[in-house]
C-alpha cells in the first residue's frame, strides 16, 4: 500500500508511485522540476492541512526530507 | 594564453595529482589549498587573493553563527554581505561607465573585477543557505577555504556545492586508472573544443569571416539569413568555448581525484526551453533554481506567482553575466520562453493535437533550437540598438533574399561544417553506443571472449571495433599519454609563435 506522501508526489508529478522513495529528488526524478515543486507544496499543504514556511520548503530537497518536515509539524506520515 | 602559462598550468596540475597520493588528509588539503592560493595570486594578484581569503573567512564565521541560530534575518545578512561584495566590484564600475557625469566618482570607475568573484561568492551564498536548511555540514576552516579557492573552479566554475565536495576533500578516490583515463580524455576533448572549434568560429576561415566580425564590424545592415547565421554561430561558439573549458577543468579535477558537477548535457538536443535549462550551464542554472527561484516562489501561493518567479529569476540570471541591459533582456527573453512553454503545455492538455511522434519531437526540437539561438542576439549584441536592428531583419520577409546576405560565404561554410559536424558526431556516438551494447549482449549470450581471435563467428571489423571499445573502457592510466603529447605540441607552438593570442575563456569575462 503506497503511503500518502508518496501518493501526493505521484499524483502531482503524474508518475507511478512505485518509482518513488524517500531518496527521490529533482536530481533523479525528471518530472520534479521547479514549477512542479510549487504544485507539490500546494498539494502537500492541502492534503495534510499544514502551512509550510519558506525554510521548511527549502529543506524539502528529497521526499525523505519532506516527510521529516511534516513529522516535525506532528503530521503522521 | 602563452607557452609559459601552459607550462605553469601543467606544473600546478602535476603537483595537484601528486597530492592525491598523500595519505595524511590534512596535509593533502593543505597542499591543494597552497597550490590554489598560489595559482590565484599568480593569475589575479595578491590584493584579490586577500579578498578571496577575507570572503572565505567571513562566510565561514557567519556560517558558524547561522549553524547555531538558523534564522532568516541572519541568513539575509550573510547573503547581503556576499551580494554587496559582488555588486561593488561587478556592477558599480559598469553603472559609473553608463553615466559620464559620474567621472567625479574617482576610483569607483577604476575598479577591476576580481577573477572568479561571480562564482566564489555564489559558492559562499550556497554554503550559508545550506546551513539555513540544516544540511549536515561541518567543514574545517581549511576545507572551507579549499572549497572557495579550489583552483580548477575558482576562475569560472562549475559552481560546486559543499555537500558534494566535502566528502571528496576528506577521502580521495582510489580509482586512479579510471580517474586518469577519464580525466585525460576530457582534457583532450576540452582543448579541441575550446582552442580549435570555438576559436575558428570566433575568427573565421578568412579575415572578417567569423562571429566576432559579424557582430562587431560596421557593416551594411545584416540580412535575416545573416542574423540567424550569426545567432546560431555564436551559440556554437559559446558552447564549444564554455563546454570546452568545462571539459578541461572537470578533467583536471578528475586527475586530482575530485569529481566536479557537470555544466553541459547536449543542450542543443533539447526539445523544450525547460529541458534546455536542465542541460545548459547546469551548475549555475540549478543554483538559480535552488537559491533564487524556490525561495522566491514560496512567498506567495497565487497560481500566477511561479510564472512571475521564473521571469524574475531569469532576469537575475541575465544580470549575473554583467550590468548590461542586453544581458537583462536575454534573461527576460528566456523567462518568457519558459513561461510560454508552461502555458503551452496546459493548453495542449485541453486541446490535444495529434501528430506522429517523430514529427512532434522534430518540431519541438527545431522550435527550441531556433528560439534559443535567437536569444543569443541579446546576449552577444553590443547594445540594444543592435539587438533591435537584428531582430527587425529576422521578422522582415524581404531581408531574406540571398542577394542581401552580407557575411562572407566561407562563414556560412564554416557554420554548416560546425553545426552539421556536431550533430553528426553526437548521432555517431549514440549509434556506436547502441551497437556495442547490442553486440556485447550477443557476445555474452554466445559466451565468446571479447578478443578478435575469439570472434570467429563474427566479421573481423566488428571484432576490431569491439576491441578498441574494450580498450577505451578499460580505463588505463596511460591514456594520459595523448594529453601530454598534445600539451607538448601546443606549448612548443606557443613558444615558437610568441604572437599567438588564444582568446580567453568567454566566461572569465563574467
Amino acid at each position: 500500500m503506497v503511503d500518502s506522501l508518496i501518493q501526493v508526489f505521484a499524483d502531482v508529478l503524474e508518475i507511478d508511485p512505485a518509482v518513488l522513495n524517500d531518496d527521490s529528488s529533482p536530481d533523479n526524478v525528471q518530472e520534479w522540476d521547479s514549477l512542479s515543486a510549487m504544485k507539490l507544496v500546494a498539494a502537500i499543504e492541502e492534503k495534510f492541512n499544514v502551512r509550510l514556511s519558506t525554510r521548511e520548503i527549502m529543506k524539502m530537497s528529497t521526499i525523505g526530507r519532506a516527510r521529516k518536515a511534516l513529522q516535525n509539524k506532528n503530521v503522521p506520515v | 594564453m602563452t607557452g609559459i602559462t601552459i607550462v605553469i598550468l601543467t606544473g600546478i596540475l602535476a603537483l595537484s595529482c601528486a597530492a592525491r597520493f598523500i595519505r595524511l588528509i590534512i596535509l593533502r588539503q593543505l597542499l591543494l589549498l597552497s597550490i590554489s592560493y598560489w595559482a590565484y595570486a599568480h593569475w589575479a594578484g595578491i590584493p584579490f587573493l586577500l579578498l578571496l581569503i577575507a570572503s572565505s573567512l567571513v562566510n565561514y564565521f557567519w556560517g558558524s553563527v547561522l549553524r547555531r541560530r538558523p534564522t532568516t534575518a541572519l541568513l539575509w545578512v550573510g547573503i547581503g554581505l556576499n551580494v554587496f561584495l559582488l555588486g561593488f566590484f561587478k556592477y558599480v564600475p559598469a553603472m559609473i561607465a553608463e553615466w559620464p557625469e559620474a567621472a567625479s566618482a574617482g576610483f569607483l570607475g577604476d575598479i577591476i573585477l576580481p577573477l572568479g568573484i561571480s562564482f566564489w561568492t555564489f559558492q559562499g551564498i550556497s554554503y550559508l543557505c545550506d546551513l539555513y536548511r540544516e544540511e549536515e555540514l561541518d567543514p574545517s576552516l581549511l576545507e572551507f577555504c579549499l572549497y572557495m579557492a579550489f583552483w580548477p573552479t575558482v576562475a569560472s566554475g562549475p559552481v560546486a556545492r559543499l555537500p558534494k565536495m566535502l566528502p571528496q576533500f576528506r577521502q580521495t578516490s582510489t580509482a586512479v586508472g579510471d580517474d586518469f583515463s577519464v580525466g585525460a580524455v576530457r582534457i583532450v576533448q576540452g582543448i579541441f573544443m575550446k582552442f580549435v572549434l570555438a576559436h575558428l568560429l570566433n575568427v573565421g576561415l578568412s579575415p572578417g569571416g567569423g562571429v566576432s566580425a559579424g557582430f562587431d564590424d560596421v557593416a551594411p545592415a545584416r540580412s535575416g539569413l545573416d542574423v540567424w547565421a550569426l545567432a546560431i554561430g555564436y551559440g556554437f561558439q559559446i558552447f564549444f568555448d564554455f563546454a570546452g573549458y568545462t571539459n578541461i577543468v572537470v578533467g583536471a579535477a578528475r586527475l586530482i581525484g575530485i569529481q566536479l558537477p557537470e555544466n553541459f548535457n547536449r543542450p542543443y538536443l533539447s526539445t523544450t526551453p525547460s529541458i534546455f535549462w536542465t542541460r545548459w550551464h547546469m551548475s549555475l542554472s540549478f543554483w538559480i533554481r535552488d537559491y533564487v527561484f524556490m525561495p522566491l516562489v514560496t512567498l506567495r501561493r497565487n497560481v500566477w506567482w511561479p510564472y512571475a518567479g521564473l521571469i524574475i529569476s531569469m532576469v537575475i540570471f541575465g544580470f549575473w553575466h554583467g550590468a548590461k541591459l542586453t544581458f537583462a533582456a536575454w534573461g527576460l527573453y528566456h523567462g518568457i520562453l519558459l513561461v510560454g512553454h508552461r502555458v503551452g503545455q496546459r493548453l495542449k492538455r485541453r486541446i490535444p493535437i495529434d501528430l506522429p511522434h517523430p514529427l512532434g519531437v522534430f518540431m519541438s526540437w527545431a522550435g527550441t533550437f531556433l528560439l534559443v539561438s535567437l536569444g543569443y542576439i541579446f546576449f552577444r549584441a553590443n547594445d540594444l540598438g543592435q539587438v533591435s536592428r537584428m531582430l527587425r531583419a529576422v521578422i522582415s520577409p524581404r531581408s531574406y533574399a540571398f542577394t542581401h546576405a552580407t557575411l562572407p560565404q566561407d562563414y556560412y561554410l564554416l557554420l554548416s561544417l560546425m553545426a552539421g559536424g556536431y550533430f553528426a558526431y553526437v548521432g555517431l556516438v549514440d549509434l556506436l553506443g547502441l551497437w556495442t551494447t547490442r553486440y556485447r549482449e550477443n557476445l555474452r549470450r554466445s559466451e565468446q571472449p571479447m578478443f578478435p581471435q575469439g570472434l570467429s563467428r563474427f566479421p573481423s571489423l566488428n571484432g576490431a571495433i569491439l576491441w578498441i571499445d574494450g580498450l577505451l573502457a578499460a580505463r588505463k592510466w596511460w591514456l594520459l599519454t595523448p594529453v601530454l603529447v598534445l600539451l607538448l605540441m601546443v606549448t612548443s607552438l606557443s613558444f615558437l609563435n610568441q604572437n599567438s593570442n588564444i582568446a580567453p575563456f568567454i566566461y572569465t569575462l563574467f
